[in-house]
């Protein structure tokens, strides 16, 4: 993940000021927007880097929501889509319809003229198409979670580790949402003072059950709901938010403690609908999660606490509480806030423009509005295009069997952010430990080792 | 007699194919091109470690003569490899080099020497060799003569480091010097280019053909 960072926008309190504005100061009751400025030209942003063919294997709700995403993306050229099931290739041809279609990922792997490819089948089917994608010297983006045991996931990642000609990206979207580059720094700053603690939810009121006339195929359908499958909805779902707390924290959980069961639809289903899990941090810091399919109250979020202030971040906008004892930051006094319920938000808007810092609406002005699966395949386009110019043009003048040198060469590339193999390797094996321990019922210790492929 | 006057010519023919035998070293990784610039906000610089290529010499590094000698050099760097060092919008800055250069229709700055004048003998074994060169160098698709002096230094592991430094002119090359718009408004960029390398080559293990 070290490249990663490189592409973050930088902010500083004097950025947040230069984004205020006299009109948005005086049409606020005290209220106070915090902004950072902009990092690069006004000019309307072009396509992060060249045109380049991708496939895309598994076109389920999520494989379809990606493909209706590429579309918007001018640098991706879908050049096949394929699943197992006909009828899914013929839902999701009206988001590729230049697209050829193949039931069988391998004629997408043995096609020299697709250099990447998105997998996004089912978790417990990624260890099989993964491994032989590298194999054929793909470029892979690989949903996350990366698979349904520590084995698997282990064998991904250690087969992109021995591959540096292969862009590895692991599916954790939200590490290439530029929201939350702008807030990593901030918080990291000791904006909210020492760190108290960290909640997350996930709530949706629907049933993931997906109907069909043919009974294999429901259960092939539904294998999020089959415990036998299904790495359970913590993995599903909450690996990005659990992910997203340990990038924030800088720390992985040494622990933790899972509860679940069946609240709302007890269809026949093997795993929970409802969970909850205590994640314990080093230095005593917890995260609690919760994720329910039973209701939707306040659906999704984050929220980091620290003893000067809170962070809430929801969507593609955050909000800081700040406590009445806690230091003048500065800035804050120029910065926009809204009202929750008895609590004043104030409104932390990253990138915005100077122009647009003029607006009153704190809702429109946002600058990021695009999903985080958007610039997590922006991203993934972008670099594999700079990792394989940059493999191709070493190549072409030096020795292909210098790997380290190889290696340093390919260091030097600039990246977007994204979540490599390491990054999606750790996420997944916390995320499959706390399924086990909501199964169990138990606390699991979560090793050290666990979290290194060495 | 006869057989004499036939041999005599044959072993001076092969004295001097000896002589003119040419030792071939490849492009090694540990190279560095660099490309300084300046504007009417701050200098710019532009950086590859990607010199691709190779240089037949037909003269012994260890012990080369002054005055003209041998050798054949082709060398490239890709234009894509070239990466901005500021910390202004590096990104952008790059947009702005690869539209100048003309990625699209010359992805590649390609060099071919002409002629290498070794100036001195040097006065140890281990002092860099000094050279006066001359060369075709290619860019955007046009091609100019350049001459630059150059330095060769022997390496362990049969490698040699070659140096050198000249300043050219973008639009000699057909290259408007940019003015983008980058951050706080337009900039103009100086139309004279610095451009210093060291490229690192080694002894390749087949080493040795016939020149021509």
């Amino acid at each position: 993940m070290k490249r990663s960072r490189k592409s973050a926008p930088e902010v500083n309190r004097r950025d947040f000021l230069k984004g205020s504005s006299l009109a948005t100061l005086m049409s606020m009751l005290g209220g106070i927007e915090l902004r950072a400025q902009n990092s690069g030209s006004e000019a309307p942003k072009k396509p992060e880097g060249p045109k380049i063919k991708v496939g895309v294997i598994g076109l389920g709700p999520w494989g379809r929501d990606m493909l209706a995403t590429l579309g918007r993306l001018p640098q991706a050229d879908v050049a096949v889509i394929c699943d197992t099931y006909a009828a899914s290739i013929k839902r999701s041809a009206k988001n590729a319809p230049n697209a050829a279609t193949t039931e069988d990922y391998r004629t997408i792997l043995d096609n020299k003229d697709i250099p990447a490819v998105i997998i996004a089948t089912p978790t417990h089917k990624h260890k099989d198409v993964v491994l032989a994608a590298i194999q054929a010297g793909k470029h892979v983006y690989c949903e996350a979670p990366l698979a349904t045991s520590v084995e698997d996931a282990r064998a991904i990642a250690l087969a992109a580790k021995a591959n540096p000609k292969v862009y590895f990206q692991s599916g954790l979207q939200l590490r290439a949402d530029p929201q939350r580059h702008f807030l990593e720094p901030f918080i990291r700053s000791g904006a909210i003072g020492p760190w108290v603690m960290v909640r997350s939810q996930w709530h949706k009121k629907q049933s993931w059950w997906q109907n069909s006339p043919n009974a294999d195929r429901v259960k092939e359908i539904n294998w999020r709901l089959d415990k036998a499958t299904s790495p359970g909805l913590v993995a599903e779902m909450g690996v990005h938010q659990i992910d997203s707390a340990g990038w924030f924290l800088s720390a992985q959980p040494t622990s933790v403690t899972g509860f679940g069961s069946i609240r709302r639809w007890d269809d026949g289903r093997t795993v929970p609908d409802t969970v909850q899990a205590i994640f314990e941090y080093p230095g005593g810091i917890q995260l609690t999660y919760d994720c329910t399919l039973a209701n939707s109250y306040e659906t999704e979020y984050e929220m980091f606490y620290g003893s000067d202030a809170a962070v809430m971040l929801r969507g593609n906008k955050a909000w800081l509480f700040k406590e009445v004892d806690s230091p003048l930051l500065g800035w804050e006094v120029y910065a926009r806030k809204d009202r929750f319920g008895e609590e004043t938000g104030i409104a932390l808007v990253a990138n915005a423009t100077k122009i647009a810092a003029q607006g009153d609406n704190p809702i429109e002005d946002a600058p990021f509005t695009n999903t985080p699966v958007f610039y997590a395949l922006e991203n993934f386009l972008a670099n594999a295009s700079s990792i394989g110019g940059a493999v191709e043009d070493f190549i072409a003048a030096f020795d292909p069997k210098d790997v380290g040198a190889l290696k340093t060469h390919l260091a030097g590339v600039r990246m977007q952010s994204y979540a490599g193999f390491m990054e999606g390797y750790v996420a997944t094996v916390i995320a499959l430990k706390a399924n086990e321990a909501i199964m169990k019922g138990e606390k699991i210790a979560i090793k050290k080792e666990w979290l290194t492929l060495a | 007699m006869k057989k004499l006057l036939i041999l005599v010519p044959l072993l001076v023919a092969s004295a001097v194919l000896g002589a003119d035998q040419m030792t071939k070293y490849d492009a090694k990784p540990g190279s560095k091109v660099t490309l300084d610039g300046t504007s009417s906000v701050h200098d710019w610089t532009v950086e590859s470690t990607i010199i691709g290529g190779s240089m037949e010499l037909g003269f012994d590094p260890a012990n080369p003569k002054p005055g003209k000698v041998p050798a054949k050099v082709t060398a490239l760097v890709p234009v894509r490899s070239l990466k901005s060092k500021g910390k202004l919008d590096p990104k952008r800055m790059e947009e702005v080099m690869q539209e100048t250069m003309k990625t699209q229709t010359a992805p590649k700055i390609e060099y071919r020497l002409t002629e290498l004048v070794l100036k001195e003998a040097p006065k140890t074994a281990t002092d860099p060799l000094q050279f006066d060169s001359k060369g075709e160098l290619s860019m955007a698709g046009v091609t100019n003569q350049i001459s630059m002096p150059v330095t060769m230094e022997r390496l362990e592991g049969n490698k040699l480091k070659t140096k050198g430094a000249t300043t050219l002119k973008m639009t000699s090359f057909g290259m408007k010097p940019p003015a983008p718009k980058i951050l706080l408004g337009m900039i103009t960029t100086g139309d004279d280019v610095k451009v210093s390398f060291e490229w690192l080559t080694q002894k390749a293990e087949a080493t040795t053909t016939a020149a021509k």
